[in-house]
Order: C-alpha cells, then sequence, then structure tokens
C-alpha cells in the first residue's frame, strides 16, 4: 500500500491545513481510496456533511485514480452525483474511486463513498478532460512529498520529462 | 427583501468557523450571492476546487427551494457542468432558479457567473422533501441576526 503526495496547500488532503479534512489518500492493487472520519465542521446539517464536502472528496480520489490509471494530468468537467443515504459526521467510511473509461482527452470515472458494510451512500460519475498547456514540472514541484511514500514520489517525478526523484 | 438566515453550523454559510460564510440574498423572487473566494478554497493555482464550487451551487439550490417553498429538503442528485475556471480573489455571482415540483421531488437550476456575465459552473439539482427533519427545531438553527423582520416573518410563519 502506498500514499499518494499531497498538494501542498489543498483543504482536502494538505496535513498543513487545520482547517482543512487532511485526508490520506491511499494507493493499493491499482485502486485510489481514502479512510475518513470527519467532524461536525463540515456539516451541511445536523451531524450530516454538507454535500459539497462529500461531492469534494470524490472529486479529489477521481483525480489522483485517473493520475496513476494513465499519467494524465486533468481538471473537472461534468459531473453526475447521486445522495444515497446522508453521509454522517463523526462515522468511519471508505471512499473510493476507479477510471471506467478513456475517451481521447475526455476520462470518465466513477467514485463512492460506502460503509464497513460495502453499503453505498453516494456515488458520482465524473467526466474529466486532460489539462491543456500545463506546466508538468511546476505541478509535481507543487507537492508536498513529506507525507507520501517512496514510490509516490519517484511515479509523480516520472511524469516530467528527463527528471529523476530527489531524496 | 434581503438578507435570508443562515443555518449556523453550514461549512458554507455559517456565520462561524472556517467555512465560506456565505451571504444569501432574496430579492424580487431572485435567490443569489455575490462571493469572492479566498485562496484557501483553490484546487490549483487560485482555481476554486471543484467541490467548493459545487457546493456553493448545492447550498443556493437549497435557499432557492426553501425562500419559494418553506420546504425543508434534501440533496438527492446533483448535476454539475465546469465550464470555466472559478477563480479564488474574483468576484462571482450564484443564482438559483426553481425549475418544477413534483409530489416530493423539486427540481432545481443554479450557476456561477463572473462579472462579465458568464456561466462558470451551472447545476441542475433533485431534492427530496426531508420526512426526518422537525421544522421547529430547524428554525431554532438558523441565524437571523442579518435578516430584516419581515423577511423573518416570512420564513418563520410558513416553516414552524
Amino acid at each position: 500500500m502506498s500514499i499518494l503526495p499531497v498538494y501542498a496547500t489543498s483543504f482536502f488532503v494538505s496535513e498543513k491545513r487545520p482547517d482543512g479534512m487532511q485526508l490520506v489518500i491511499r494507493y493499493e492493487d491499482g485502486v485510489v481510496y481514502t479512510n475518513m472520519n470527519l467532524d461536525s465542521r463540515f456539516e451541511g446539517y445536523k451531524g450530516v456533511l454538507h454535500g459539497g464536502m462529500v461531492f469534494g472528496i470524490l472529486d479529489v480520489l477521481i483525480w489522483y485514480s485517473i493520475l496513476m490509471e494513465t499519467r494524465k494530468i486533468c481538471m473537472t468537467r461534468k459531473t453526475e452525483m447521486e445522495f444515497l443515504k446522508p453521509v454522517l459526521c463523526d462515522t468511519p467510511y471508505r471512499a473510493e474511486a476507479r477510471v471506467v473509461a478513456v475517451e481521447e482527452r475526455d476520462i470518465i470515472a466513477f467514485a463512492w463513498v460506502q460503509d464497513a458494510h460495502g453499503d453505498h451512500y453516494a456515488e458520482v460519475k465524473a467526466v474529466f478532460r486532460e489539462a491543456k498547456g500545463l506546466d508538468v514540472a511546476q505541478f509535481v514541484h507543487s507537492f508536498d512529498f513529506s507525507q507520501g511514500t517512496p514510490d509516490m514520489k519517484e511515479f509523480f517525478y516520472s511524469l516530467i520529462p528527463g527528471e529523476t526523484v530527489k531524496y | 427583501m434581503g438578507r435570508l438566515p443562515c443555518y449556523r453550523e453550514c461549512f458554507f454559510c455559517g456565520p462561524e468557523g472556517d467555512g465560506l460564510k456565505m451571504k444569501i440574498e432574496l430579492v424580487e423572487g431572485v435567490v443569489f450571492c455575490d462571493f469572492t473566494l479566498e485562496a484557501r478554497f483553490q484546487g490549483w493555482e487560485d482555481v476554486a476546487h471543484a467541490g467548493i464550487v459545487t457546493g456553493i451551487i448545492d447550498e443556493v439550490m437549497w435557499w432557492t427551494i426553501f425562500a419559494e417553498t418553506r420546504k425543508l429538503t434534501l440533496t438527492r442528485k446533483l448535476d454539475t457542468e465546469f465550464l470555466r475556471p472559478v477563480y479564488c480573489g474574483k468576484p462571482y455571482r450564484v443564482q438559483g432558479t426553481l425549475v418544477r415540483q413534483e409530489h416530493g421531488n423539486i427540481h432545481v437550476e443554479a450557476a456561477i457567473a463572473g462579472e462579465d456575465g458568464k456561466a462558470a459552473a451551472r447545476g441542475h439539482g433533485l431534492f427530496r422533501v426531508a420526512r426526518n427533519i422537525a421544522p421547529s427545531e430547524f428554525a431554532t438553527k438558523l441565524d437571523f441576526s442579518h435578516v430584516s423582520q419581515e423577511m423573518k416573518a416570512m420564513l418563520l410563519s410558513e416553516s414552524t
């Protein structure tokens, strides 16, 4: 199991953001996931996580999933989100994402939140589009690798043509 | 009519904590919110994270329904299109429109536009009337401190 690095200022994943979620994103057997248990700071209604927060978590996981599967850096283009059951604060869940298809510049992915029994609470189908004109080196260098495992640092640096990982 | 109340503990519209503190208004039957995001809500290089964008749309959809119908609802489906980046530090308006009601299902749309009027993101939501939320209890969680007496009377008279 590997731990992915984080965009240094990310609200959702940076451990340097005490106001954020500080999610730890894991990669194992080709699957990107996080185990989460979020407090009431992120609620929309008493004890229930805000729908936008739930979506944001799944959006992050899809982004990583696409990167790991295709080596493409993408932006969210369209999403179809279903809220099946309330995702509660102070309750453990697992959120997971998988790439479904790659259609030229568009990547279709699916992500969901589930409980320990595998019951789904929220699902999203998303179309992401490859970012044009992105400076890949600048992008990779904006990540904080202190939270991730060394193999993931190597993977991220391998995205930069001609650059090798620096320890 | 001016400012709508906010749900005190909501990450998006609540007045305390580390959230967005959205100030949502109802004027001439239209629910909207003018906002400028801080850089701490970026996903990448001053571009707002898609989760924050979606949350803003979801929030205004909910208040659009509440202002028009006084019904307490929960999001069931939300389809969002991200047309252009929403930049932190730049002013935007998000505005909701109630589309139709079918029994307990309420369809609503919302869009975020910049000063040029071009849509940056838009969404279509399906909300369902919440059966397990007591209006009287919900009302105690609302902050009316910036709301006119006229607005407060209008909202409370039908939601409790």
